[in-house]
């Protein structure tokens, strides 16, 4: 399993989002215990694999992080509905699908309560480019865990 | 003054490393005026301006003061190399040329620049640990067993470079291992690349996208020194980084090592006074 650092993201309140991602590669019909064929534990996942994940789950959190004004709007509707019943779920799950030049051809989670943040969400993970192919053998959808907290 | 600022001139743009120097606005202007009087003292102009001159004229010249004008407060330099992440809290390494005597260290990763902290310099080899808040990149990873072997393409470049290689479709690689195997300095590897000013603190990538060394300084036209893997790791374990080790490729065979060498690689500016 992977264990992702977590970002800290410059805000001017004491409070910071942090963003704490868990990866799994490859999912199409996942058994309870995990054992399907097309679906690889991280700790099993070749190195290529994992590397590229580390590079999604990087550049993911850049993005969230970036000061433009779609990332402004989520951090703070996450800052500002955290522990409420339509705020974040305490862990989300999000499937990327990567094109091999590199972009993020689309991503997937569940809905979100509220629409505008469910559509900023989506356009802050599919709009730019990871930087490296990913490789031609990894099993897609990336699984990307994504756990959203605030740090007081 | 002219041959002092000549002699700093010089100082400025001679180097061993591979970090590429600069000067400051105030220092250019300098080097103009010491490059005026050079071409002035070379076709003896002043003798011939003052055979032209009439005597009188000279007599009614303002007297000059012999002390010295006064010179700017600071002359500021500064120098540039490549650092690469070691782990995912900040630290990166580089060498020790391109971050030591520095007022300020600044990492620049996709134009976003970083204060950074010198954290260790290496008394054995041109190596320097630097730390930034966060990390910026993905972190490298180095081989687990060391086998450098001659010949065996690499992949070398200035983080300033990588952009114009990314734009050309990237590249597997562009230096290959020396058989000189270091030039016989204990714990560098020589490489036959053209790698240039700039290139100072990159990591050598090999096909299975490991770090087999940090590039140091040139020895040669197109031959340059970097220090291997091995000491590379010694230096980080001995300053409690825990860097990422294996011995299986960490990339796909046909992906452009160029990519990896963005993704894990920054400019380090060092600023001096």
């Amino acid at each position: 399993m992977f264990v992702f650092g977590s970002l800290m993201l410059p805000q001017k309140s004491a409070a910071a989002l942090r963003i704490l991602l868990l990866c799994l590669c490859g999912l199409a019909s996942v058994s309870a215990l995990g054992q399907s064929l097309d679906y690889r534990e991280p700790g099993k996942a070749p190195p290529s694999w994992a590397q590229f994940a580390k590079l999604v789950q990087y550049r993911f959190e850049s993005w969230i992080g970036a000061d433009d004004q779609v990332a402004n709007r989520f951090r703070a509707y996450v800052k500002e509905h955290a522990g409420q019943e339509d705020g974040l779920p305490p862990s989300m799950v999000v499937k990327a699908w990567l094109n091999p030049d590199g972009t993020v051809e689309r991503v997937s989670f569940a809905p979100l309560t509220d629409a505008q943040a469910d559509a900023d969400l989506r356009t802050i993970l599919t709009r730019g480019n990871i930087g490296e192919a990913p490789p031609p053998e990894m099993l897609q959808p990336l699984n990307l865990r994504f756990s959203l907290n605030l740090k007081k | 003054m002219t041959s002092r600022l000549s002699h700093m001139c010089h100082a400025l743009v001679t180097t061993n490393g591979l970090t590429n120097p600069s000067y400051s606005y105030a220092t250019r202007a300098m080097v103009r005026i010491v490059h005026i009087l050079a071409a002035l003292a070379a076709f003896g102009a002043p003798a011939q301006a003052q055979l032209w001159m009439p005597a009188q004229n000279h007599e009614r010249m303002a007297p000059q003061p012999l002390s010295r004008p006064p010179e700017p407060d600071m002359v500021r330099r500064e120098k540039s190399g490549t650092a690469f992440f070691v782990d995912d809290s900040g630290a990166l390494l580089t060498v020790r040329h391109a971050v030591d005597d520095c007022t300020r260290v600044v990492v620049t990763k996709e134009g976003r620049g970083v204060a950074a902290r010198v954290v260790a310099l290496s008394d054995r080899v041109d190596l320097g640990l630097i730390k930034v808040p966060k990390t910026l990149g993905l972190s490298a990873t180095f081989p687990r067993t060391v086998t450098t072997a001659a010949n065996e393409m690499v992949f070398v470049s200035a983080y300033d470079r990588l952009p114009q290689m990314l734009s050309h479709g990237g590249m597997l690689g562009n230096a290959t291992i020396s058989p000189s195997s270091g030039g016989g300095e204990s714990g560098y590897i020589a490489i036959d690349s053209d790698a240039t000013f700039g290139a100072s603190g990159a990591p050598v990538l090999d096909s299975r996208g490991l770090v087999e060394g940090v590039i140091s300084r040139r020895t040669g036209v197109n031959r340059v020194l970097a220090v291997g893997a091995a000491e590379a790791k010694a230096f980080l374990a001995s300053n409690g980084i825990r860097f990422a080790e294996d011995d299986r490729p960490q990339m796909a065979g046909s992906s452009p090592r160029a990519n990896r060498a963005a993704s894990i690689s920054a400019r380090v500016t060092c600023l001096q006074n």
